[in-house]
């Protein structure tokens, strides 16, 4: 270091000390920043790391990534909160039995000291102090981990009807679309049990115990034995709910994808983050969680019961279009159905489409050959493989909306924007009236104002995101995303005119204060 | 970007309640400066985000603690520096090794002031990079000095070292900043 340098260095150690500068001095550390360009380049670096209310983030992070990490933050805050009252309420309860063991051991020795021994007087018998009986600490239940479903798609199983016939396969056919037009259910594989309530679904099994269900629309009910390892996936366009050993319904329409958990927990994945539910929750994606209503909760409730007698292995029993079916007083959905009953005697009662009821026992045994009423032709028992042969004309599932909207995330990540740009148009176009549609409306607004040079297509786009979804989750956003068009266009007047409208709408949002001074610095 | 000080008290006050929109608010507010704290005392970026939700957890578990005798940003840098350093000493203890720190961007261009949000940005993860090369002490000390404007007696009481063991911290870590910023500009030049 240059003597000049040094000498610099050493005032300003004085100074942070407490040191008053004098004059000379002062003259000195003005005059050598101006000549020093190393002292110089010091101060200016160090200057940049200031956080100061204009600039509080050094290293921005985009709007999804935002909102994803404050959702993470408060899933984990709400369950450290959670934590801390199971352990505030073992210490209670730990002390409570403490302290009534301290008395009873004090009313005990109380009464064998009340009694003293004297001449010809009999003895008192000694109490027996007995402490109170200890209060078993309260069992924590972890809700069970989502399982990282598989991307590839190893093999993809449709769903037959048999609106042509019998039904196809074990069960399960491979290689047809199912158009439910009513209550049809499903074994796939002794584990899992489906019910598609309307609309349309395809299955794709990924991996052995590991499937992928999409559903276009419609609601499916879904009842997944736990336990046996077995994943879970379903797709819609807005969402991916996974699950392990649990019983959910998902169900989309024109407004969006609801979930609803009867059992169990599930996580949903969308473009706004992750939203756990547990047992008895509803959630409409976009939207809030709330109560399953109690109707959504028992058309669930039915699930289990016939899971356990579906897709055992040991017998099928099938019926057709119009008829209803119980099992072992278990009641089933309209055919055409059919299922493998597990091995053991059941009662069968088949009723509907103009014939009388239809009861009678069936004998399921291994290997597998259903009896009686209406069962077809035997199926495989146990050591077969689960999931039927592949089709060889199988075409993957494409990404969805949430798929897209990762890879949009990830390509801003890496500044690729034009990359990001496509996966945003592509979630406009291809699902025109989803939430994801509206938070890609207004990313992709976001990245032609800020990084495409192009204020005016950005501006169009929140401004279509306002007129589209007024109350949108994103308002805000869009607000902003058009403040900054109206500033990259050099529109003063509609800038400060947009900030105005900001300010009255959200007066408590974060960027108010910021918001004021630009809107001071435009004044007329 | 703060908010007024009767605003920020209601704010914690509202999310020590547990009304999550207050919740959700504090966690936007504070978000962007206490990952730019992280960003600058973590040496490792992997660790920032982690870093980051791990402070705003625990600062809402602190919303109650917040009386407003300092400002909203001053409570939060605490709060945050004191989370970073208790897990970088974790760290230390368990013996990981100081891996992967981040590549400095290519020639910075030190010799004047950046013009705009981009050169900003660039010469600031190139900041971030040097600092991630200090010993864990002085980076947290020129940290407390530049970043949050600390007094060399408040970043000794953060700290819990002598008075005299800041100001020597601080020396030393301007004297290879400097060092490692006049090499860089050589290879600017270059």
């Amino acid at each position: 270091m240059r003597p000049e340098c040094e000498r610099y260095e050493a005032l300003v150690a004085a100074a942070e000390a407490g040191s008053a500068r004098t004059a000379e001095d002062a003259a000195f550390v003005a005059a050598h920043l101006a000549a020093c360009g190393e002292c110089a380049a010091l101060e200016r670096g160090l200057g940049l790391l200031a956080l100061t209310d204009e600039e509080p983030a050094h290293f921005p992070l985009d709007e999804l990534a935002t909102r994803r990490l404050v959702n993470a933050v408060l899933a984990e805050a709400d369950a450290v909160e959670e934590r801390q009252e199971r352990r505030g309420f073992r210490v209670v309860l730990s002390l409570v039995a403490a302290l009534v063991a301290l008395v009873a051991g004090g009313l005990a020795v109380r009464a064998w000291r009340g009694t003293a021994p004297g001449a010809g007087a009999p003895v008192a018998p000694m109490a027996v102090v007995t402490p109170a009986p200890e209060v078993p600490p309260t069992p924590v239940v972890e809700p069970p981990k989502p399982v990282e479903v598989g991307r590839e798609v190893e093999a993809q199983l449709r769903l037959a009807l048999g609106e042509k016939g019998a039904p196809l396969g074990r069960g399960l056919a491979v290689g047809a679309t199912a158009t439910a037009k009513g209550v049809r259910g499903y074994a796939v594989g002794p584990y899992v049990w489906l019910r598609v309530v309307e609309g349309e679904v395809t299955l794709a099994a990924l991996k052995e115990k590991q499937v992928r269900v999409a559903l276009a629309r419609g609601r499916v009910d879904v009842q997944v034995a736990p336990g046996q390892g077995v994943a879970l996936e379903v797709v819609t366009e807005d969402a991916t709910v996974a699950v392990v050993g649990t019983r959910f319904s998902v169900a989309r329409r024109a407004g969006g994808s609801r979930v609803v958990v009867a059992h169990g927990q599930v996580d949903v994945r969308t473009a706004l983050g992750v939203q756990p539910l547990g047992a008895g929750q509803g959630y409409d994606v976009g939207g809030s969680v709330g109560a399953a209503t109690p109707g959504e909760l028992s058309a669930l409730a039915e699930l289990a019961a016939q899971q356990q007698l579906s897709g055992a292995g040991a017998g099928r029993l099938a019926w057709a279009r119009g008829q209803a079916a119980s099992i072992d007083g278990v009641s089933f959905d309209r055919g055409p159905i059919e299922l493998l009953l597990p091995p053991g005697r059941h009662r069968v009662e088949v009723r509907g489409a103009g014939k009388a009821k239809k009861v009678e026992t069936v004998t399921a045994r291994e290997p597998a050959r259903a009896g009686g009423g209406a069962a077809s032709t035997p199926s495989g028992g146990a050591g077969e493989a689960w999931l039927p042969p592949l089709p060889t004309n199988a075409e993957p599932l494409g990404p969805g909306a949430a798929e897209l909207m990762e890879q949009a995330q990830q390509a801003r990540g890496r500044k690729a924007w034009r990359e990001a740009e496509r996966a945003y148009r592509a979630i406009i176009e291809g699902w025109p009236s989803s939430s994801v549609a509206g938070a890609a409306l207004v990313s992709l607004g976001q990245l032609e104002v800020d990084h495409l040079a192009a204020p005016r297509a950005g501006l169009a786009r929140c401004e279509a995101y306002v007129a589209q979804y007024p109350s949108g989750p994103l308002r805000s956003e869009a607000e902003l995303c058009r403040i900054r068009a109206f500033r990259a266009l050099g529109d003063a007047a509609s800038e400060r005119a947009a900030i105005d409208g900001f300010l009255l709408q959200f007066p408590d949002d974060f960027s108010v204060a910021k918001l004021k001074a630009r809107r001071d610095a435009l004044a007329p | 970007m703060g908010g007024s000080a009767a605003s920020d008290l209601a704010l914690t006050a509202a999310a020590a309640q547990g009304q999550q929109e207050a919740r959700r608010q504090l966690v936007v507010r504070l978000l962007p400066r206490v990952r730019s704290t992280v960003r600058y005392l973590a040496s490792r970026s992997p660790d920032v985000d982690d870093m980051t939700q791990r402070a705003l957890v625990e600062l809402l578990g602190a919303a109650g603690s917040f009386r407003g005798e300092s400002s909203l940003d001053t409570w939060a840098d605490r709060v945050t520096t004191r989370v970073v350093y208790r897990l970088l000493h974790k760290r230390r203890l368990q013996s990981e090794r100081e891996e992967g720190v981040d590549e400095a961007p290519e020639f910075p261009d030190w010799s004047r002031e950046p013009s705009d949000p981009g050169e900003r940005l660039h010469l600031r993860k190139a900041l971030a990079a040097l600092l991630a090369r200090l010993p864990e002490e002085r980076r947290v000390a020129l940290v407390l000095k530049h970043v949050h404007g600390y007094s060399v007696e408040e970043i000794a009481e953060q700290t819990r070292a002598p008075v005299n063991t800041v100001r020597d911290r601080l020396r030393v870590a301007r004297a290879e900043l400097r060092r490692w910023m006049d090499e860089s500009e050589e290879r600017h030049e270059a």
